[in-house]
């Protein structure tokens, strides 16, 4: 129904996460209402990222060079490293601006029902970093779900005779309404409490 | 929770049909097939939006009449509403719920039906799930650390298969193992408490039910208690666990936890699943379900208990007694139906309200001289 190189975009665009068949097509159509070099300038992106991205050789985020910002950064407390998933939990911990440590991206969390396991995960490379000296604590952010909690208590155990090891803790989000929470995170919150 | 009046179209058998009820104890009474346990079906699928009989709502359905239509009355904590659910079938349900919630919560319309007995002889899995269901009801957080214990125990089993398999080192196990237990202690401290408050309603109730006096009991039993009054029992329980893990690799599944764990209910030292007749086992689902109507909810609100042909297999004193349990100052609500006016023990419940259903779908009181 479609001329073929029309089709072929919306099965691509049809791959990319939350996108459906229809969304899809609206995407493609409005692509080919857009000039010429609108649409150049969004497939030049798309090479260029994964021409030029890839791991910081220290920390695993994405980085243009060798080293990413954070890690070529000398102001940062090197003394401290956070670890998380992936890189876009690094996002919301900059967004606090109250972190200045360094970061480990461990790429993932275990899981062997999804067959992820120890040596999928950049936790070698983590160990490397500490042994070199300097890092007083680490701070572990993986997700708190199942998956999370056992990489966190792994880490833990490797890392615990050798420096600081913390997780962030978890409860109520700031700013919302008790009454929107959910009765797990208020079990959480509450059995997490503190004294004032 | 108190059903007042329902009106019922299209519903299984019923092309039309309505009943008004009082709060106490109701007993309807018509020929096989003529539509009881339907009529049950149908007050708890107005409610709750779920049927004791099909997980499927589109069988609930009247043959050839395209859709479905319960209109129920009802009282919650002194707040009279009238909700209206509509079904046609491959469509979700449509509520008008009356400025209620959409469904009331799953407990607050308790049913037993025959196949209930499968609570006693059956599978540990069966009492664990009312167990669950029961603590879910009180404590909705409940949900999530049950879930939470399933996710960690499938990956621990997953764990020991790829162990097997030489992909994984087995002492990677560790992190499992250890939130296996954190999570299994938790859900081992709600289960015992919850056992520990049912067990004396239920051996009141079974006492009255069997004339019998105080012998009955809900015991939990869980391999996690071999730990409790250890100073850690969680680091006990993961160096138990430790101990196993010659055995789990070699099945692939874990050995310990509270997946094992299971409810006695004993009557008299006997425990019932083994050495319990059809009619104490039978009793037995009685006596809990009545525990369970009345251990106190968090908002105090009783259940509206619905009892598809209990009487048939219970002798006349036990006939007897549990109407007399049920009417004399229960509280809660109960519908029970029966196929037969013999059924009925003469004098056992002044309170009762005998209902027939005729044929019309109309259900009214019965005559004098019918029971």
């Amino acid at each position: 129904m479609l001329p073929a190189p029309v089709e072929q975009l919306i099965t691509e665009l049809s791959k990319l996460p939350g996108i459906g068949r229809r969304s899809a097509q609206r995407i493609a159509f409005h692509l080919l209402r857009r000039p010429r070099e609108e649409t150049q300038q969004l497939a030049q992106a798309i090479v260029d990222v994964k021409e030029r991205i890839r791991f910081c050789e220290r920390c695993f985020n994405y980085s243009e060079e060798e080293l990413c910002s954070f890690c070529r950064d000398a102001r940062r407390d090197q003394s401290l490293i956070c670890v998380v998933e992936e890189p876009n939990d690094i996002i919301p911990i900059e967004k606090g601006g109250d972190y200045r440590g360094l970061y480990h991206v461990l790429g993932g969390a275990l899981s062997p029902l999804d067959g992820v396991d120890p040596e999928h995960l950049r936790i070698r490379e983590l160990l490397a970093r500490v042994g070199e000296g300097g890092v007083e604590e680490v701070i572990i952010a993986t997700n708190p779900n199942t998956s999370g909690e056992s990489t966190a208590l792994y880490i833990a155990d490797l890392l615990r005779e050798k420096v600081k090891v913390t997780r962030l803790a978890s409860g109520l989000p700031v700013g919302a309404d008790l009454e929107y929470a959910d009765e797990a995170t208020v079990s959480r919150a509450l059995s997490g409490r503190r004294e004032l | 929770m108190y059903l007042e009046h329902l009106e019922i179209k299209g519903f299984r058998n019923y092309r039309q049909g309505s009943v008004s009820l009082g709060p106490g104890v109701s007993i309807i009474v018509g020929r096989n097939g003529a539509g009881k346990t339907s009529l049950l079906e149908a007050a708890q699928y107005s409610i709750c939006g779920k049927s004791f009989r099909t997980s499927r709502d589109a069988e609930m359905v009247r043959e050839g009449s395209g859709f479905l239509r319960v209109s129920a009355a009802i009282e919650t904590g002194g707040v009279k509403r009238s909700r209206l659910v509509s079904l046609q079938p491959g469509q979700p349900a449509t509520v008008d719920q009356g400025g209620g919630p959409r469904w009331e919560q799953a407990g607050s319309v308790l049913c037993f039906s025959p196949d209930d007995l499968q609570l006693v002889k059956g599978a540990p899995a069966e009492r664990r799930r009312f167990v669950d269901e029961a603590v879910s009801r009180r404590r909705p957080a409940y949900q999530k650390l049950a879930g939470d214990y399933q996710k960690v125990l499938s990956q621990r089993n997953r764990f020991l298969q790829r162990a097997r398999a030489g992909i994984v080192r087995l002492a990677d196990i560790s992190p499992w193992d250890r939130q296996l237990m954190s999570l299994a202690f938790q859900i081992h401290d709600e289960r015992e408490e919850y056992c520990r408050t049912l067990s004396p309603a239920f051996a009141e109730a079974y006492d009255r039910i069997s004339g019998g006096s105080g012998s009955a009991e809900a015991v939990y039993r869980s391999q996690l208690q071999a730990h409790a009054g250890e100073e850690d029992r969680e680091a006990a329980a993961v160096r138990e666990l430790e101990q196993q893990w010659g055995g789990d690799l070699e099945r692939g599944a874990t050995s310990i936890g509270t997946h094992r764990d299971d409810i006695e209910f004993r009557v008299g030292g006997k425990n019932m699943r083994v050495f319990g007749s059809q009619g104490e086992q039978r009793s037995t689902v009685l006596a809990l379900l009545l525990a369970e109507a009345v251990t106190e909810s968090p908002g105090g609100e009783r259940p509206l208990l619905l009892l598809d042909d209990v009487l048939s297999e219970l002798d006349p004193d036990r006939r007897g007694r549990l109407l007399g349990a049920l009417g004399n100052g229960f509280r809660s609500q109960v519908i029970i139906t029966a196929a037969d006016y013999n059924l009925i023990p003469v004098g056992g419940c002044e309170a009762a309200v005998v209902l027939e259903i005729g044929q019309d779908g109309l259900i009214r009181a019965a005559e004098a001289g019918d029971v």
